[in-house]
């Protein structure tokens, strides 16, 4: 939980007047380079210290009390140097600094890279690991010590489609057992196969945090778009330009078409009623900007070139 | 008329054969050396002693014609020729920018293009093995031929301009012409073997570090060692002293040590084709892409 | 062997042996021009292929062409084609972005003028005017990626390689990425292939695929081929209460699964979406969702993985038994 926290590096800002609070579950973090990520990240884990106001991790102060790193995990978006040791020695030894015993902590060990799918690596060197295997390896020892709050910087770099939905699978399950675990990542789909809370940062304070979809229907000068493929849109279209609901209307291709409302909850309903009456045949409803990419570009565009179209689902601009 | 298009647009020029590859890639060599201002100081500072050469040349062959005219007959050998200047400055005098240009332009360079992955930028183009190797030797013995060849074929000139009658010229010519035969050897002793080791790691540093400490510890070892304890044959294996016996082969002058003149010419033939196998087959192995 | 115009690349039978390691087995490929997605597991052998593509590495056996060039006697000619946006760093130390773009075109044999022309118009492109005087080693990540895409392009290439193009861009510098990667065939005309673990961004960009596992490929063709669309399921998402209109689906002869937030609603014999509309609107349940069901492109690259026969997206592993002949990979 972080009350009005401020971190400042000589004159250049950080994180600036930040407040936000973070429970249990999946969230994710974003935010474009130098919104303050990694600031608030390093003052998460106490690698730095706030210059003001009030930041409380599992209910204590973090900057300087190993109590309370001893419950947090940490998972870095850079590689550590510790080329030198086996992937158990590794694991079994972040796990002491975490303060288990030794035994503890070489079994833990093992069961971590095990659940990652390392276990027929574990004896070889951290040298000898590809890149995704290494991401891996840093997973475990954030695992190791079973902490409540976990915080995962850009958690799948390197990892191919396999090792990332094994992953995600596993970091789903962990915010479901209770704990709290902080994703941060620039790519918007992991995260959003991952969780719908979220925390935006931007320009150094909290832009967004809640629920992607709440967000959407918060923002006011993008209203809600209805993209409906069908085989007559522009008689479809006729018909719905009718509705006071319905603000403007696109035709993007032969077979479709894409309307802006600011009233959903009427529009929905009126659809498939007008389409069922015209006989005309609706093949996919969807919405097309309801989703992270959408709500980042909308709230992070500095009143960028309007009209441009947000991605859908399939990452395709309309 | 109307609106340009001022995106990406296709090629529709020339374009030149491959083998220009090795102009590109020596020219852009040189003018990433030149900006260095470690390189330029040393080039021109490289320039002095040659001048220093010619006027101590010039007095000399003064002193000599005086001495002739005074003593005529007797003062034969009294002074010597000053012809031998020429070596005097290639090795004595130059060797040492020479030495200071191959550390800081061939040590450094292939252990930096691994570390800035240039090997992708060079290699995903039309540019072969034999392009790249030549665009990294070449440079650098280019510049140790103008800063040690240059000023030696200056005086050479030098010493035939300011012979006074045409056989004088002729008996001179040598210095002119052991210049053109020793100039590119000395060139590629300097410039190959560097090259070679930088192929051997990532750090910039440690290969100059390395190729340093060759160049100086074997000076010691073979001229200290081979001096001090009467053993002639250890002068071989110093880089610096093999390149002066064979100069001294190449001028007729008398060599330093009682050694017979194949070993040091066949020590640094080695040493220079052992240095461009390396080159071959570390080249043939490095990972392009990951 | 006579390729005709229109094929990109072309592998028979290439192997790969290393030391211990048969890293390619048996490849053979016919892919059309286009933008084509290099798939696979790390380890697969993708970086492999594509360094004999570039003949950079002659196969043990087996040949390979691209563009109509053989790939290990004619690999020069090959280079002049292509463009390569490597994973990693790349860059000469020294220069700064314009003179190593030009140096990326003199390498290719433009004459000096031009390609100091066309390097301040790729830089334009990708969008570094304002930066192109400093020196790369200078560079952030995100102008780092631009500078290699634009010295893959000075050249005019026919074929152009990314590797891991967004890699380490926040969203907004992949979003623009993406972008310019998909607008370079439209205006040029070129063939792309992308190799990337991020596969919303191949399946953004790519219309086509290639996945490679343990050295051989395991399928080769259209992305959607490859994911398989269902014409007699759909997906629907509804505002509240989907056990009503699951209620009413099953009872109109549809049978619906639930999954992830959804419904899943398999059609019967003759029906369609407007059969889910109607039953909708008289439960008077607003639907917010309806398509066609479609595995993304990760899913079917899990399954083509695991070896899994057919692509019922109905079936859960061990699941119910699907009925439907669907079209699967």
């Amino acid at each position: 939980m972080a009350d009005h926290l401020s971190k400042w590096y000589g004159k250049v800002v950080g994180i600036n007047d930040f407040s936000v609070e973070i429970g249990p579950g999946v969230t994710g973090l974003l935010g474009p380079n130098g919104a303050g990520k990694s600031t608030f990240i390093k003052l998460l884990v106490g690698a730095l210290r706030p210059s003001k106001g009030k930041l409380e991790v599992l209910g204590e102060r973090v900057w300087g009390n190993r109590r309370v790193l001893g419950r947090i995990g940490y998972c870095p978006e850079h590689d550590g140097i510790y080329d030198d040791l086996t992937g158990a020695e590794f694991v079994a030894a972040m796990g002491r600094l975490g303060g288990m015993s030794a035994d503890e902590a070489a079994r833990r060990g093992l069961e971590t890279l095990e659940q990652l799918g390392l276990a027929k690596a574990a004896g070889r060197l951290l040298r000898e690991y590809s890149k995704g295997m290494r991401q891996r390896a840093k997973l475990a020892q954030a695992l190791v010590h079973d902490p409540e709050l976990l915080l995962f910087d850009e958690p799948l770099t390197g990892c191919d489609p396999l090792a990332r939905v094994q992953i995600t699978k596993m970091i789903k399950a962990l915010g479901g057992a209770g704990k709290t675990v902080i994703v941060s990542s620039h790519i918007l789909h992991e995260i959003e196969s991952m969780t719908d809370e979220i925390v935006l940062l931007y320009k150094g304070q909290v832009l967004a945090e809640g629920n992607i979809y709440q967000i959407r229907e918060m923002i006011d000068n993008h209203p809600h778009q209805i993209r409906i493929e069908c085989d007559r849109p522009r008689e479809l279209g006729q018909r719905l330009v009718a509705s006071e609901d319905v603000r403007a209307i696109e035709f993007p291709g032969e077979e479709a078409l894409v309307l802006e409302t600011a009233n959903p909850d009427g529009c929905y309903p009126l659809i498939p009623r007008l389409a069922l009456e015209q006989g005309i045949k609706i093949r996919a409803l969807t919405s097309p900007d309801n989703n992270l990419q959408a709500v980042f570009e909308y709230l992070t565009r500095d009143r960028g070139p309007e009209g441009v179209a947000p991605r859908d689902a399939q990452g395709r601009r309309s | 008329m109307g609106i340009r298009d001022m995106g990406y647009k296709p090629y529709e020029g020339d374009l030149l054969p491959h083998r220009s590859r090795y102009r590109v890639l020596i020219r852009r060599a040189l003018s990433l050396a030149w900006a260095s201002g470690l390189v330029k100081t040393t080039l021109i500072l490289g320039a002095f002693p040659v001048v220093i050469c010619g006027v101590v040349m010039f007095l000399k062959l003064q002193a000599i014609q005086y001495v002739s005219k005074m003593a005529a007959g007797q003062a034969q050998g009294l002074i010597s020729d000053p012809g031998d200047l020429v070596f005097t400055t290639i090795y004595w005098c130059q060797i040492w920018f020479a030495f200071v240009i191959s550390l800081l332009v061939a040590a450094p360079t292939i252990a930096e293009d691994v570390r800035t992955g240039a090997f992708q930028f060079y290699f995903a183009r039309p540019v072969s093995r034999n392009h790249y190797l030549v665009g990294k030797v070449a440079p650098v013995a280019i510049l140790v031929a103008i800063i040690s060849m240059g000023p030696a074929l200056a005086l050479a000139i030098l010493r035939l301009a300011l012979a006074g009658s045409g056989a004088e010229a002729a008996s001179n010519l040598k210095w002119l012409l052991g210049t053109l035969v020793y100039g590119p050897l000395y060139a590629l002793v300097l410039a190959l073997p560097p090259v070679a080791l930088s192929s051997l790691g990532r750090r910039a540093g440690g290969i100059q570090g390395l190729w340093a400490s060759i160049f100086f510890l074997s000076w010691l070892l073979g001229e200290g060692v081979a001096a001090g304890a009467n053993l002639p044959y250890l002068a071989l294996l110093s880089i610096p002293t093999d390149l002066r016996l064979v100069g001294q082969l190449i001028y007729g002058l008398p060599p330093a040590y009682a050694i017979p003149w194949v070993l040091p010419a066949a020590v640094l033939l080695a040493l220079v084709g052992g240095s461009a196998y390396l080159l071959l087959r570390r080249l043939g192995r490095v990972e392009v892409f990951s | 062997m006579h390729y005709g115009p229109g094929v990109l690349l072309a592998a028979q039978q290439v192997n790969k042996h290393f030391a211990r390691v048969h890293a390619l087995r048996d490849v053979t490929l016919q892919v059309p021009e286009g933008s084509i997605g290099l798939l696979g597991p790390n380890g697969a052998g993708k970086s492999t292929l594509l360094k004999i593509l570039l003949g950079l590495m002659p196969p043990t056996s087996g040949a390979a062409q691209v563009l109509g060039f053989d790939a290990t006697s004619r690999s020069l000619d090959l280079r002049q084609k292509v463009g390569y946006m490597p994973e990693q760093d790349c860059y000469v130390a020294g220069l700064d972005a314009v003179e190593m773009c030009t140096y990326a075109g003199e390498l290719c044999g433009l004459p000096t003028r031009e390609a100091r022309e066309r390097s301040h118009a790729v830089l334009a492109f990708v969008g570094l005017e304002d930066k192109r005087y400093m020196k790369v080693q200078t560079y952030s990540t995100g102008q780092k990626q631009r500078v290699k895409l634009a010295q893959a392009l000075v050249h005019d290439p026919e074929l152009l390689l990314l590797d891991e193009p967004t890699n380490g861009l926040d969203p907004r510098g992949r979003d623009e990425m993406l972008t310019l990667i998909t607008e370079l065939p439209r205006r040029r005309g070129c063939s792309i292939i992308l190799s990337s673990h991020l596969l919303p961004d191949v399946e953004a960009v790519c219309d086509k695929a290639i996945l490679l596992n343990e050295g051989q490929v395991v399928f080769s063709g259209d992305i959607a081929e490859m994911r398989g669309e269902q014409r007699d399921a759909v997906e629907v998402r509804v505002k509240a209460e989907p056990e009503k209109l699951s209620g009413a689906l099953e009872q109109a002869g549809c049978r619906v699964s639930a999954r992830d937030g959804a419904l899943w609603v398999h059609l019967p014999e003759g029906g369609d979406a407007d059969l889910v509309f109607s039953q909708a609107l008289e439960q008077g349940i607003q639907i917010r969702h309806l398509a066609p069901v479609r595995q993304t492109l990760e899913s079917a690259f899990v399954r083509l993985l695991e070896g899994q026969p057919g692509g019922q997206p109905g079936d859960q592993p061990g699941g119910q038994p699907g009925g439907q002949a669907g079209e699967g990979g």
